[in-house]
């Protein structure tokens, strides 16, 4: 009897600390957000002279390291980068993306 | 992007501009409005820009018309027949061009709107409808409702009334021409039908 009680006892404590860990990480998260700004070196591309556009980005807050998944046109578009060293990408626009207010999302 | 904690965030560039500086261009010179009955007519345009541009495909929107290349700057269009009383709207031609540096675009210019036709309508009249065999019947008859030069054929059937051996013999005439029923003791009762079809659209 005297032993299972104690066996409860560490659970729930275990389970205290686990739940003030949380606790802690999003207050964490909270004071310290995930961030990142994103840089593009022209604001215009011209495709017909085979134009290119290099997106670098800076990412701080939150726990690193981090993890880009990928990157992506507006609207879903998936487009073809060169990652270079240094978080930066390039990016070859084709005919068919031609448009205005386009821009480049990290996801 | 995810970080270690696994907090996850969709961030956005500033926005910036795609263009291209030398775009094909495609000017259709005027069409006209309404064509003449029953001719091909061409439907010419003007090609510029881009890398060489070519016409990859030209077609219709709106209606199954025959539509042929003649060359990078024109194409024909051919008349086709169409139902009476056909109303075609938006009717369209598309033209899509390619070129060497991989760029496609349609270009699209509005043709003549089919009006409404008047339906055909027509009107025969039998001097009788009941006719002994060897006796002439006279049938005359009316059309209306087309326009333009147009082509009509009609066909009549003489059924059998009597228990007799069946014998349908079709008949063409033209108009004020007088049938016989070549059918031999026997009566035969005149069977009467007309049709009308359309063989050229108005307006084309």
């Amino acid at each position: 009897m005297n032993r299972t009680l104690k066996i409860m006892s560490c659970l729930l404590l275990v389970g205290l600390l686990l739940l003030a860990g949380l606790a802690v990480s999003a207050r964490a998260e909270d004071n310290n957000p995930l961030s990142c700004t994103i840089q593009l070196d022209k604001t215009s591309v011209d495709t017909a002279k085979g134009e290119t556009i290099t997106v670098s980005w800076s990412i701080w807050g939150g726990m690193p390291p981090y993890t880009v998944d990928r990157l992506y046109l507006d609207g879903g578009k998936w487009i073809t980068f060169r990652v270079l060293a240094g978080n930066r990408a390039v990016f070859t626009p084709w005919f068919y993306h031609v448009g205005s207010s386009r821009h480049i999302v990290l996801r | 992007m995810t970080d270690q904690a696994g907090n996850k965030k969709v961030f956005s560039s500033p926005h910036f501009n795609i263009v291209d500086s030398n775009p094909i261009q495609l000017v259709f010179d005027p069409i006209p409005d309404t064509l003449a009955l029953g001719q091909d007519h061409t439907i010419s345009w003007k090609l510029s820009g881009g890398d060489e541009p070519s016409i990859a495909d030209v077609y219709t929107y709106g209606a199954s018309r025959s539509v042929s290349l003649k060359d990078n700057n024109q194409a024909i269009l051919t008349n086709e027949s169409f139902q009476s009383g056909t109303v075609i709207p938006n009717l369209s031609l598309i033209v899509f061009v390619r070129d060497k540096a991989g760029r496609g675009q349609y270009f699209s210019t509005p043709l003549f709107t089919m009006k409404d036709m008047k339906p055909i309508t027509g009107e025969l009249r039998l001097n009788q409808t009941t006719v002994k065999v060897g006796e002439p019947l006279t049938a005359a008859f009316t059309i209306q409702g087309s326009e333009g030069e147009s082509t009509f054929s009609y066909s009549a059937s003489c059924h059998k009334k009597m228990n007799d051996t069946p014998s349908i013999s079709q008949l063409w005439w033209k108009e004020r021409t007088s049938l016989y029923c070549r059918k031999t003791n026997t009566l035969a009762q005149i069977g009467v039908s007309n049709s009308g079809s359309r063989t050229a659209p108005n307006g084309f």
